[in-house]
């Protein structure tokens, strides 16, 4: 069930309905009902999977308990690698076993000795990589004493796999959501309302420009050879605009989809595309990963203590730690790695927290210094994308290469020409970004945009944006993070 | 949360009352009558996919209207046929292309799957009955309700813009071929390279279920019916479906009318491709076609 489909716009009021006006006299059986509606959703994906989110639920839950009435360290040590391995285990298995045998099988023929790898015949269980980590880092944080196992198994069950978060995040922590599960909700008209227009926001960013933006994209990708150079970049740029549009559209429903159940979701993006620098972008860029991986992996590590040369490490590390969280091929590792590399002179410099401020905040414009460091951000964000983007190495180095052709320096006119709406997607993307730029001191673009307009114009504003969804909605489009 | 349901049933009530009047203009302006009736002098009416399309230049073809429309399956063209033979009692005879890929699975796709959805629905929603919405509905629920909400703003701009009825464009603006592309050396030795092609052949049960019903309801009008083959090129192979085509023909359509120019000589230059004549082959057939047909 995808967030941009009939079927979850028909499952969202019923649950809502439900658990607004039949459990809300209940905490329990408001829990319980998000609990049913949450494996619902995802068996809707393919039901033999909810076994396995059951028993890594069921995992982290025991481990948690047996963690906490441990007698002493060695038995909680015990508890907690069990729980770990375990974890990491499954996620190895479903998502990396195939990477690292077949990878294993072309060292080993480098050496003239052939071998068939037995690989596994199983597609990826969708949101592993996200609910793993949700437990994973429940499971830490008993362990270093920051919080108490949950004892009741309906509020923990709700914590990993709360449906607008269970397929693609945010990676959420337990100190911030479980609170609010064990918590009464009261229903808040501004926070629903709220909720609705980052959802509206969101769909719009999904089917309106992620979408449209993808054919192009697609297009160049998949015949770079057809395209010259000014077109091949145009369209990692599309790409650019694709991937952001669709995940953080993915995480604008999520967001406002728990807000209409009274929960409040971490942020996941915040405006990426206007950092000034790369150690800005990873600050606005998939916050809740980004800041998993620094507290459960950086700090751990050493984080920025101790000199220059850990702080690189470290920095090498968690980069390709995130890349190969992505998807087991070589292109993500060599994308965490190209991102290291762009944020190592501000990590060496010590200036990577130069841009911790709002661009240009209170400004309707940039400053032009503002402006290069931004287009240079992106530039270097993009050419990054292309490895994300292709399928395998050699796809990106040739599509680079052709980029870096004499033709870069002419007008793409295949692209234009080629019937695929392009100029309306760019005056499409143009007017998005002006929004984004326009909201980008709030939690999401268009979330005081049209307050102050009276209201027939902020419904005219808000039927627009439905009236562009369903124009530009066709084949229903799988979100890009689901695969990870 | 009483003033988020009152708010949230006016924002509901207000897109509701839109989408109403909306269907309502397009099902009584879309297809009035004066939009569909066709000029006097049409008595003949041809129907189908791309092939025909591209075969028949009306232009050389006395007295006959070209409606046939690329990538449409049979149950679209049964409704605007149903549409303009009721408008047109004029209309005295229906060639319906019939040829081998339209008894292929993959036609069931031309039916229901998002792509085509999209062109259809907008074309001919306001025609199309219960069944038919129903039987699109219950396969790609999310393509059909997609396709239908798109079609709703896109016909608007065809209602208060465009004059011109939608069948009425369908048939003048496709009348003959226009292309000049012809096929090429490559694409012939990919064709033989493609022979004996051999796999199980399934059938689409619902493409043939509404060409019976072009079928029939012609009859019942007493309107004259043939199904038709247009040509094709000879390295083209549909041997592989041939023996299934022809059972059909037997079985399903025995004593109906039946012209088969698949082996119509046509030089290669007059085809776009293996499927599809140009104008060049279009208008050589159909010069022969207004012959044979006029006799």
């Amino acid at each position: 069930m995808f967030f941009n489909s009939i079927n979850f716009a028909i499952f969202l009021p019923i649950v809502f309905v439900l658990y607004w006006f039949v459990t809300n006299k209940s905490l329990k059986l408001q829990n319980i009902l998000l609990l049913v509606s949450s494996y619902f959703f995802y068996a809707c994906w393919d039901w033999r999977f909810l076994f396995l989110l059951i028993f890594s639920t069921l995992l982290d839950y025991y481990t948690g308990i047996k963690m906490c009435d441990a007698k002493n360290q060695a038995s909680k040590k015990f508890w907690f690698w069990l729980s770990i391995s375990i974890n990491l285990g499954f996620l190895g298995v479903f998502k990396y076993y195939n990477f690292f045998a077949e990878s294993f099988a072309t060292v080993v023929a480098n050496f003239g000795l052939q071998v068939n790898p037995w690989t596994l015949k199983v597609i990826l269980p969708v949101g592993i990589s996200f609910y793993t980590f949700h437990g994973l880092s429940y499971v830490i944080d008993i362990y270093k004493d920051r919080i108490k196992a949950e004892k009741n198994f309906i509020d923990y069950s709700v914590f990993v796999s709360f449906f607008p978060l269970l397929v693609a995040g945010p990676i959420e922590r337990a100190t911030h959501l479980l609170p609010q599960i064990q918590k009464k909700r009261v229903f808040n008209y501004a926070i629903a309302v709220d909720g609705l227009k980052q959802i509206l926001w969101g769909l719009f960013k999904k089917v309106v420009i992620a979408d449209q933006c993808a054919e192009i994209a697609n297009m160049t990708f998949n015949n770079y050879g057809d395209y010259s150079g000014s077109t091949l970049a145009l369209g990692a740029v599309f790409f650019a605009f694709q991937i952001y549009g669709d995940f953080s559209g993915y995480s604008d429903i999520a967001l406002g989809t728990a807000r209409l159940f009274g929960i409040d979701l971490l942020r996941n993006f915040a405006f990426p595309y206007f950092s000034r620098d790369i150690a800005e972008f990873w600050r606005r860029w998939h916050i809740s990963l980004s800041t998993w991986f620094r507290d459960y992996l950086y700090i751990p590590l050493g984080g920025s203590k101790g000199g220059t040369w850990p702080k690189v490490r470290n920095t090498f590390i968690i980069f390709l730690v995130s890349g190969f969280w992505h998807g087991a091929n070589w292109t993500f590792i060599i994308w965490g790695l190209l991102n290291a590399l762009y944020i190592m002179p501000s990590i060496i410099f010590n200036t990577n927290r130069n841009n911790l401020d709002i661009v240009a905040q209170g400004k309707y414009l940039p400053s032009v210094k503002e402006l290069l460091q931004i287009g240079l951000t992106f530039g270097l964000t993009v050419f990054a994308w292309i490895f994300f983007r292709a399928e395998n190495v050699a796809h990106a180095l040739i599509y680079i290469s052709e980029i870096f052709s004499r033709s870069l320096f002419t007008v793409p006119i295949k692209l234009i020409k080629s019937g695929h709406l392009t100029m309306i997607l760019i005056l499409l993307v143009f007017f998005f970004i002006i929004i984004e730029w326009l909201g980008r001191q709030q939690q999401y673009a268009i979330a005081v945009i049209a307050n102050s307009w009276p209201k027939a114009i902020r419904y005219v504003f808000y039927y627009l944006l439905i009236i562009g969804i369903l124009w530009f909605s066709g084949k229903e489009q799988q979100f890009i993070y689901f695969q990870f | 949360m009483k003033k988020f349901s009152k708010e949230i049933s006016v924002f509901l009530f207000i897109i509701a009352t839109i989408v109403v009047v909306d269907v309502f203009l397009q099902k009584t302006l879309l297809f009035k009558d004066d939009n569909v009736k066709l000029p006097k002098k049409y008595s003949v009416l041809i129907l189908g996919h791309s092939h025909p399309a591209q075969a028949y230049d009306a232009n050389y073809i006395n007295n006959t209207i070209n409606m046939a429309t690329a990538g449409e399956a049979y149950l679209y063209t049964y409704f605007k046929a149903k549409k303009v033979i009721d408008k047109n009692p004029q209309i005295k005879k229906v060639f319906v292309e019939f040829t081998n890929n339209q008894i292929e699975k993959g036609m069931d796709n031309w039916i229901w799957d998002d792509v085509h959805l999209q062109y259809r629905i907008k074309e001919c929603w306001v025609l199309l009955d219960n069944e038919a919405i129903q039987l699109l509905y219950n396969k790609n629920p999310t393509g059909f309700i997609n396709a239908f909400s798109k079609s709703l703003f896109d016909n608007l701009g065809r209602l208060f813009v465009s004059k011109n009825a939608i069948i009425k464009r369908e048939g003048i603006h496709k009348i003959g071929a226009t292309d000049e592309i012809s096929i090429n050396n490559k694409q012939l030795s990919k064709l033989k390279s493609s022979k004996n092609l051999n796999y199980d052949l399934e059938i689409s049960d619902y493409n043939i279920l509404y060409l019976q019903k072009i079928v029939k309801y012609c009859q019942e009008k007493h309107i004259e019916v043939c199904l038709i083959r247009s040509p094709m090129h000879k390295n083209y192979d549909v041997s592989y479906t041939e023996y299934k085509f022809k059972e059909i023909l037997r079985t399903k359509f025995k004593n109906i009318q039946w012209l088969d120019y698949k082996d119509f000589p046509i030089p290669n230059k007059g085809f776009q491709d293996a499927e599809h004549l140009n104008s060049y082959g279009a208008k050589i057939y159909s010069q022969y076609f207004n012959k044979q047909i006029n006799k």
